[in-house]
């Protein structure tokens, strides 16, 4: 109760209060979004040194993960779940596996994408939106339905459990993806643009070599390190393709690392958690660096 | 030689008919205007010309040889446009060069050759800048240079100078009549703007709704209009297009017109040119510089008029006046120091050889 309350001359001191305890209000909302978001990166970080969050809230040192009793030891700091991610499990070849199989699944999929992006932008022809719309509906069809029939044709054919194999799979389920983020950058280059390079160019090959692919540079390499990412964290095809010899790293993480891996140790969660970190690491470098270009890429059209 | 033959050309988008028989021709060297309102198809036509494109029906002629079919590149025009259509990764000297570079012409030649047209241009200051670092004008200088570069048979401009503040629109309009006339380039040129068409044209075709209603010398369309939208649309200020009816009788007959609170009489000869048409509606032109206003009563036939609105310009007074105290308006241009003021009684000579009429339905010329 405010003694100014009846005979206010300043409404001002109240006004300001109540604006700054919506803005605290404003910050809490904000640090729980946060978060919210945050949460798993934050908990899977840490349990990966063996810091385990859970008794922090129990106030039990044994924590029951989905109904089984997980002793974690409790908050001992320690580097040796990575070290052992990396030096025991087969990490690294993980690693390595993810690496070629995004590296050749985008190559297919930039070198299909890109010309199909332009038609689909600028060329008319019969049909092509009926083309855009069924590559979108195949992106929006379930996984599994691509995936069973290629489960049962990929053994047959020798293509189980190879990188040609996997990256191919990968590649029909970011090509979508791939070609309508181009149509898009192709489509945000003025018009005026494309009608002095039809002018002034020899054949429309040298509109797209010669203009549209130069101004859409940075909009092909979002694209390109997007679906990397896309692939890299993709599990359903890999899971069901991939064997002992091309495992990805999201498969590794999640089947508690390694053939080794017997029932008990399936629960690791230490081990789980920090390879889940070192997988996630990539992904994240990969973003990062794209971030200027990611701007530069999404504003193509106001780019005079 | 024609450089640039249009015949009987029709372009419908959809339903919409946008070009409707269109048939002009451009004689080589010569520079003609498209004038129009904004969606006559004037720009459509002059796309069409272009290549980028394709006509109904009709025939496109480049240099004598028949173009429907050919892309743009075998059409050997150039274009200018309106807006932004620099390539916006590559320099100026870049852009002014991709004609020459994309024909295979060596970097030194094609360089030496940009050099020549930026000097031109007086741009040669500018040829290590990004297009976004260019002003509005100085790209569209640019713009002009990577046109002459392409050395082709025809120039296309699409209101080159529309998107520039109107100091530097009349600078660079004297600069572009001069570099075609050096040049001796056919040139078909697109616009909106009548000053900016009378200003450069040999010849102007009127656009309106996809028909050409005129074609020819400036002076022909500004002095002899075949319809009453050419003489609206030419000439700054604006040609008074009054509805008018025809009154004749006596022995021999004595013509007059009689408008919204006057009436002049005319000489025979135009009274029975006009009266085969006179059941119908009439309108007549009459130009603001051809009307002469006198503060007293004039030997001969005049209408007395009362002053409405007095509107100085640069050179000379735009005065508007009412005829008989009536509602209509019509303006007239005076001399800067003539004494006139609102509500001043004055009265107006009309020299009959200046009346053009028009059909009141069709707009089309009558006499």
């Amino acid at each position: 109760m405010g003694e100014g309350d009846g005979d206010a001359p300043g409404p001002a001191p109240g006004r300001r209060r109540r604006v700054s305890s919506r803005r605290a209000l404003l910050y809490v909302v904000a640090v729980l979004a946060v978060l919210n978001s945050f949460w798993p990166l934050v908990v899977m970080a840490l349990a990966g040194y063996g810091i385990d969050l859970a008794p922090l809230f129990s106030g039990k040192a044994v924590s029951y993960v989905a109904g089984v009793p997980f002793y974690s030891g409790g908050i001992f700091p320690s580097p040796y779940y990575y070290l052992f991610s990396i030096f025991v499990l087969g990490f690294p070849r993980m690693m390595l596996n993810s690496f070629v199989i995004a590296s050749i699944s985008i190559a297919i999929a930039m070198g299909v994408g890109v010309p199909v992006g332009y038609i689909l932008a600028r060329v008319d022809i019969r049909g092509r939106t009926l083309v855009a719309y069924l590559l979108l509906a195949l992106r929006a069809a379930s996984p599994f339905i691509v995936i069973v029939p290629l489960f049962v044709t990929y053994s047959s054919i020798g293509l189980y459990d190879t990188y040609p194999g996997v990256a191919l799979a990968e590649e029909m389920l970011v090509l979508a993806v791939v070609v309508w983020m181009l149509k898009g950058f192709f489509e945000d280059i003025p018009r005026e643009v494309y009608d002095a390079a039809t002018v002034f160019c020899k054949s429309e090959w040298q509109v797209f070599t010669r203009v549209a692919m130069r101004l859409v540079l940075p909009g092909v390499v979002v694209t390109a390190l997007f679906a990397f990412v896309l692939v890299w964290n993709e599990f359903l095809i890999s899971e069901t393709l991939t064997g002992a010899a091309t495992k990805t790293v999201a498969v590794g993480v999640w089947s508690g690392i390694g053939e080794t891996t017997g029932v008990v140790k399936s629960f690791g969660w230490d081990d789980l958690n920090a390879a889940g970190t070192l997988a996630f690491v990539p992904a994240v470098a990969v973003m990062l660096a794209i971030r200027r270009y990611l701007a530069r890429g999404f504003s193509l059209g106001q780019a005079r | 030689m024609v450089a640039i033959r249009v015949e009987d050309v029709w372009k419908s988008y959809g339903d919409d008919a946008v070009l409707e028989g269109v048939t002009f021709e451009v004689p080589d060297g010569e520079f003609a205007v498209l004038l129009g309102p904004s969606g006559c198809g004037k720009t459509t036509l002059l796309r069409c010309i272009a290549g980028l494109e394709k006509v109904r029906s009709g025939r496109i002629y480049i240099g004598g040889e028949l173009a429907n079919d050919l892309p743009p590149v075998e059409r050997d025009i150039a274009m200018v446009f309106q807006g932004f259509s620099l390539f916006p990764t590559m320099d100026v000297l870049e852009n002014i060069a991709f004609p020459l570079r994309i024909r295979g012409a060596a970097r030194q030649a094609a360089d030496e050759r940009v050099r020549e047209i930026a000097k031109t241009l007086s741009i040669e200051h500018l040829l290590e800048k990004l297009p976004k670092e260019l002003s509005g004008g100085e790209q569209q200088r640019v713009a002009i240079g990577r046109a002459i570069a392409r050395q082709p048979k025809a120039f296309l401009m699409d209101e080159p100078l529309s998107n520039l503040d109107a100091p530097l629109r009349a600078q660079l309009r004297s600069e572009l009549k001069r570099i075609q006339r050096d040049l001796g380039v056919t040139t078909l040129y697109v616009t909106h703007d009548q000053a900016e068409a009378l200003a450069l044209a040999d010849k102007i075709g009127v656009l309106n709704r996809g028909t050409l209603l005129q074609y020819g010398p400036p002076q022909d369309l500004f002095q002899a209009p075949s319809s009453a939208f050419v003489a609206r649309f030419l000439g700054d200020p604006q040609a008074n297009i009054l509805n008018v009816s025809l009154r004749s009788g006596g022995q021999p007959p004595a013509y007059a017109i009689v408008g919204d609170g006057f009436t002049l009489s005319i000489p025979e000869a135009l009274g029975r040119a006009v009266e085969r048409h006179a059941g119908r509606g009439l309108q007549v032109s009459i130009r603001p510089e051809e009307i002469a206003l006198s503060a007293a009563p004039p030997q001969g036939d005049s209408v007395q008029a009362t002053v409405a609105l007095d509107e100085p310009l640069t050179l000379y007074r735009l005065v508007t006046v009412r005829p008989g105290g009536g509602p209509a308006g019509i303006k007239v241009l005076v001399a800067k120091d003539a004494r006139v003021e609102a509500g001043q009684g004055v009265w107006l000579r009309f020299d009959s050889s200046k009346l053009h009429f028009f059909d009141r339905e069709t707009g089309r010329l009558v006499v």
